[in-house]
């Protein structure tokens, strides 16, 4: 009889975890923002169709689902960074840990502390926070098991770290492209010991999650940055290809479908706008034409000092040129939306690039999503642009999804439809089909910055303060 | 090798100068048990202040101890034996709202005394001495100097006779966006900010139907014991900025009134409230008044009873009030001093006093307004939606207020950060008539947000001014809080005028400089930078929509409909965008006003007009 019942019980956790969809990282699978999921609500609200919420403080990193646990972070006082996790089912708390944040950087208001997405391999949870660098901690009770020291990140504009790292065959990949010393690394998901670190010395600041291309049996780790779309070794963090066809900030991340990846990067101003332009805006305090010591923040002081040849106090002309973007990458402003084959070898700006498209459409901060073989964008004001990923032809270009406002967040599809998550609060849904038609459009009455997670039939939001599930009373079932 | 450059780039990014350390210093402050509270209080804010500039550890004592560290006396002669026995026949002649901070030696040692001309003027010192180590008064709260200011007892020596004997802050009137909006939390931070501003009255006007007169007084309107005259500014899920309130908020309204109780409990509600601000007065050594007038009352009611009866049942209702003044249609209360003081707007006029730049400039204005009143309404920022500043006009105004005798000026506040930066001003000419705006704000800049930042914040407020000049000699009724505020922009005919396009310009400039200071500003938090940054960007967009409903207006009158549609999409997009950048910022029921404020009298109707235009061109086809 205990024979059976075990047995049937073993059924029962067997199927569960058959079940239990997976979305492991920023934006699930390879950042695609897909999910197989059936039995998606169409209408919620933050008073409609919620399973359950949480409250984890100030936070716009994106949720995680794993076996059945949903990993999130957030500020839970201003000096204290935690992870929680979560039952995905029910919400109650199966942990929570806490460090200690440290002396905080400045970020601009709109972006937190608590920025970066969790990726896990399933059995441990990976977390990057800017002072205390990547940490491994045990996905079945929060235990930590190893912290890689990184250093703070430093950014012109103070920006602020808001990169998110990845697990791919053992390594937990982390990219961090800041204003100083941009780099990609792998830390061995097992041990947290460094297995490879590569520089990125002609990138910016930028928020590129790196995801992977397989082309004939070789799987490249695409990272977009500053002017370039790069493929690297995953097993080395060797470099393998360049493609210089991006302008000069990066905010969104790639997605690849059979083989080819698709870039949609919006960068302020015109091709001429390079760095210098953007710092004499808003460093030149006064307005002088030139850069001051006094006006560069303080972790660029030597890289300052180094700069100014002629020692007198300023940069000015090609000492600013050169003093913060790398003077084999001048590349400026401007928007495409652009299909590049991967597999590549060397420099395939020629050879690889299958479409680009200069529209005014692309956001520079939601990514675009690929789903049933069409690219959507969303940017500012909730303009809605879509294209044939074949040819590139453009479906519908800059139409109202009738929400205005910012969009930090990216697009999430499942079940036939696509989740827009606008800046205000609203979550609108769109129809996945080649003409714009809008399902509905929900409001979770609270700013978010983070891209929705999608698993079993549920929604998982974290709005600025909450992590709100949402989902049809019977969608496990479905 | 490649380690090694890792561990190379690790260390410099690691790298950080070490600060040199300074001990916090110890202070001993001497404050007898028995001192009157405004100087107990002077005392426990003396320590406050020391701990927020000076991280020091400060020990309060009744007498002077025979080691003392860092000691400081507070108080008179009259008020502290220990002020007596250091200070002896030194002690200026004081007027009772003069205060001396005064460095003092005794037996080879040295002591700070702080004390006034009465107890008030006594904290007044406490905080006049704050502002010179740097602490700088925001209507948010205290902000301590960017540098680090250092304590030191030697070298002060400062007899202060405020200019002006009446600084009065009105703390009540009508309007979404104003002090019928604040809550008892609210006014607290306010009037705490204001007594450290040396503000030495409060203001109450109140209004016959409002929750705060007695029922029994018979009002022309049929709502009673209402917020906002009885207005109501609905909150739907569509409403841009919706995510400042409290989820399933349905309409913005003050949280100390429960408008869905009865009508008792609405005027317990907001006699709660008026009598909390009457005590917070009081704690800080302000002289509260309230003030009245029967415009509103039916006529039977005003030909049946004389202000004096309003006067009585208020004072019944209130009797913790200094004072009730009263107006009626028939004249002033011959009883009390009615006609020194600003007469109380009509209301739900949400009309302002005459605005600044006018009075200031308007010479058969100020003639006419002037002569008849002791003590001047000062209407800094005018309704609040947008931010104004008008620091010059003040300037002017004071001056008259002086060479005229005048006791002195009661300001109205909408939006009070706005102001921040004019009340700073208002405060240190109130008691130095060598101030001017600039060196003022350069005061309040240099200590608050570091180096480096002055020249630019300086350049944006100067903006500012221009464009609330501009707006206000454009279009004297643009800052009335009215449902066609931003409806009349389509209904008018032609292109936008020039003075809105300038004042717009104006704002986006000094919106771009307040961006550039916070970006140096860094050794502070961005906060209060960030915030004057989108209440810029607010004007911005919000102007920015009223151009393109003018270009709308045109395209209709020119039977462009779908040029009217798209000009019309992008004037409400602006709106949205001014409205979800107030929301950023929404700290207070002032900034949730003008969310509320500018849903209900521009998205909304904007929203409709949209559908109807779409709806119209459908049909069409």
């Amino acid at each position: 009889m205990r024979v059976y019942t075990l047995a049937a019980l073993g059924l029962i956790v067997l199927a569960a975890q058959t079940r239990a969809e997976e979305w492991r990282q920023f934006r699930g699978p390879n950042s695609s923002g897909l999910s197989s999921s059936k039995g998606l609500p169409t209408k919620f609200s933050h008073r409609q169709n919620v399973r359950w919420q949480a409250v984890l403080g100030d936070g716009v990193a994106c949720p995680i689902v794993s076996g059945g646990k949903v990993f999130t972070t957030g500020m839970t006082n201003p000096k204290t960074f935690s992870v929680f996790c979560h039952d995905a089912t029910t919400g109650s708390e199966a942990w929570k840990k806490s460090f200690d944040a440290g002396k905080l950087p400045r970020v601009i208001p709109q972006n937190s502390h608590a920025s970066a997405t969790p990726a896990t391999d399933g059995q441990r949870v990976f977390v990057y926070f800017s002072t205390i660098g990547l940490i491994g901690l045990n996905a079945a009770d929060g235990k930590e098991i190893w912290r890689f020291s990184l250093p703070v990140p430093a950014y012109l504009m103070d920006w602020g770290a808001a990169n998110s790292p990845i697990v791919h065959d053992g390594l937990v990949i982390f990219c961090q492209d800041d204003d100083l010393f941009p780099y990609v690394v792998a830390v061995e998901a097992q041990t947290g010991k460094l297995r490879w670190r590569t520089p990125r010395p002609e990138m910016l600041g930028g928020y590129s999650v790196p995801v992977l291309c397989t082309v004939n049996g070789r799987t490249d780790l695409v990272i977009a940055g500053t002017g370039k779309l790069k493929g690297y070794d995953p097993a080395t963090g060797k470099e393998r290809w360049t493609c210089s066809t991006l302008p000069r900030t990066v905010m969104t991340t790639p997605v690849v479908h059979a083989g080819v990846i698709y870039v949609a990067v919006q960068s302020y101003g015109d091709s001429a706008r390079v760095l210098k332009k953007a710092l004499l805006e808003w460093l030149d305090t006064n307005q002088d034409g030139k850069l001051a010591r006094s006006e560069v923040p303080q972790e660029f002081l030597e890289r300052f000092d180094a700069s100014d040849k002629n020692k007198d106090g300023f940069l000015t002309d090609e000492e600013l040129d050169n003093a913060f973007q790398h003077p084999s990458n001048m590349v400026g402003g401007g928007n495409t939306i652009q299909a590049v084959k991967g597999g590549g070898n060397g420099d395939v700006t020629k050879t690889h690039v299958l479409w680009n498209l200069s529209l005014p459409a692309p956001s520079n901060l939601s990514s675009p999503l690929v789903s049933n073989g069409r690219l959507l964008v969303v940017k500012h004001g909730g303009l809605s642009t879509c294209v044939d990923i074949a040819n590139g032809k453009v479906l519908w270009e800059r139409e109202r999804i009738r929400n205005f406002g910012e969009y930090y967040s990216s697009p999430v599809a499942g079940d036939g439809k696509i989740y827009i998550a606008g800046r205000n609060g609203a979550i609108v849904v769109l129809a996945d089909e080649p003409k714009l038609r809008i399902l509905a459009r929900n409001d979770l009455a609270e700013e978010i910055a983070a891209t929705p997670a999608i698993a079993d039939g549920r929604i998982y939001i974290r709005t600025r303060q909450k992590l709100i599930c949402v989902g049809e009373q019977n969608a496990a079932a479905k | 090798m490649f380690r090694h450059a890792s561990l190379f780039l690790f260390a410099i990014a690691f790298t950080v100068p070490a600060a040199a350390y300074t001990a916090p210093p110890s202070i001993t402050v001497v404050v007898p048990a028995e001192a009157p509270k405004l100087e107990r209080l002077a005392a426990e804010e003396l320590a406050d202040q020391c701990k927020k500039l000076f991280g020091a550890d400060v020990l309060m004592e009744a007498i002077a101890p025979a080691d003392p560290k860092g000691l400081i006396l507070i108080g008179s002669p009259a008020t502290n034996p220990e002020v007596k026995a250091w200070v002896g026949e030194s002690w200026p002649k004081l007027s009772p709202q003069g205060h001396v901070l005064r460095t003092v030696k005794r037996d080879g040692k040295t002591a700070l005394v702080m004390g006034g001309g009465s107890p008030v003027a006594t904290l007044w010192a406490v905080y006049e001495l704050a502002h010179r180590f740097g602490m700088r008064y925001l209507t948010a709260g205290d902000m301590p100097p960017a540098e680090p200011a250092k304590f030191k007892l030697e070298g002060f020596d400062l007899v202060i006779e405020p200019q002006f004997a009446v600084r009065a802050f009105q703390s009540m009137d009508v309007g979404p966006i104003g002090p019928e909006a604040w809550t008892l939390g609210e006014h607290k931070r306010l009037l705490q900010q204001a007594a450290k501003l040396k503000f030495n009255q409060v203001i109450l006007p109140v209004h016959a139907w409002q929750a705060f007169t007695p029922v029994g007084i018979d009002t022309a309107r049929k709502n009673l014991a209402v917020l906002f005259g009885g207005l109501v500014f609905p909150l739907d899920d569509d409403a841009p900025g919706r995510t400042a309130f409290a989820p399933d908020t349905k309409f913005f309204t003050n949280s100390a009134i429960d408008l869905t109780g009865n009508l008792t409990a609405r005027t317990t509600d907001g006699r709660q409230l008026l009598n909390g601000i009457i005590d917070l007065g009081h704690q800080y050594g302000m002289t509260v008044i309230l003030t009245a007038s029967m415009d509103e009352c039916t006529a039977e009611y005003v030909s049946e009873f004389t202000p004096r009866d309003v006067r009585r049942a208020l004072a019944t209702y209130y009797p913790q009030a200094d004072e009730v003044l009263v107006w009626s249609p028939r004249g002033a209360d011959k009883n009390n001093q009615t006609w020194r003081w600003p007469r109380p707007g009509a209301a739900q006029s949400a009309a302002p006093a005459p605005s600044l730049p006018r009075l200031a400039r308007d010479p058969k204005l100020w003639a006419r307004i002037a002569p008849d009143r002791d003590v001047i309404a000062l209407p800094l920022g005018g309704n609040g939606a947008i931010p104004a500043l008008a620091t010059g006009s003040v300037q002017a105004i004071l001056k008259k207020l002086k060479d005229e005798k005048k006791a002195g000026y009661c300001i109205q506040l909408a939006n009070p950060a706005d102001q921040d930066v004019c009340l700073h001003f208002l405060a240190r000419a109130s008691c130095d008539n060598a101030t001017t705006p600039k060196a003022a704000y350069e005061e309040f800049i240099n200590s608050a947000f570091g180096e480096g930042v002055a020249d630019r914040l300086v350049r944006g407020f100067s903006k500012v001014e221009e464009a609330t000049s501009l707006l206000d000699s454009g279009d004297p009724a643009f800052g009335e809080l009215r449902d066609e505020m931003v409806m009349k922009h389509y209904q008018a005919k032609g292109a936008a005028p020039a003075w809105l396009t300038k004042a717009k310009n104006l704002y986006s400039e000094a919106m771009d400089e307040t961006y550039r200071a916070n970006q140096r500003a860094r050794k502070v938090s961005h906060e209060p930078l960030f915030y004057h940054a989108k209440r810029l960007e607010f004007a911005l967009l919000y102007l920015t929509s009223l151009e393109g409903l003018h270009r709308a207006s045109q395209a209709r009158d020119q039977n462009n409909v779908k040029s009217q549609m798209d000009e019309l999409e992008k004037a409400t997009e602006s709106l949205f965008n001014a409205i979800s950048a107030q929301a950023e910022i929404a700290r207070d029921n002032s900034n949730r006003g003008v969310i509320a404020v500018a849903n209900t009298y521009g998205y909304r109707p904007l929203k409709a007009e949209l559908e109807r235009v779409e709806k119209a061109i459908k049909d069409k086809k």
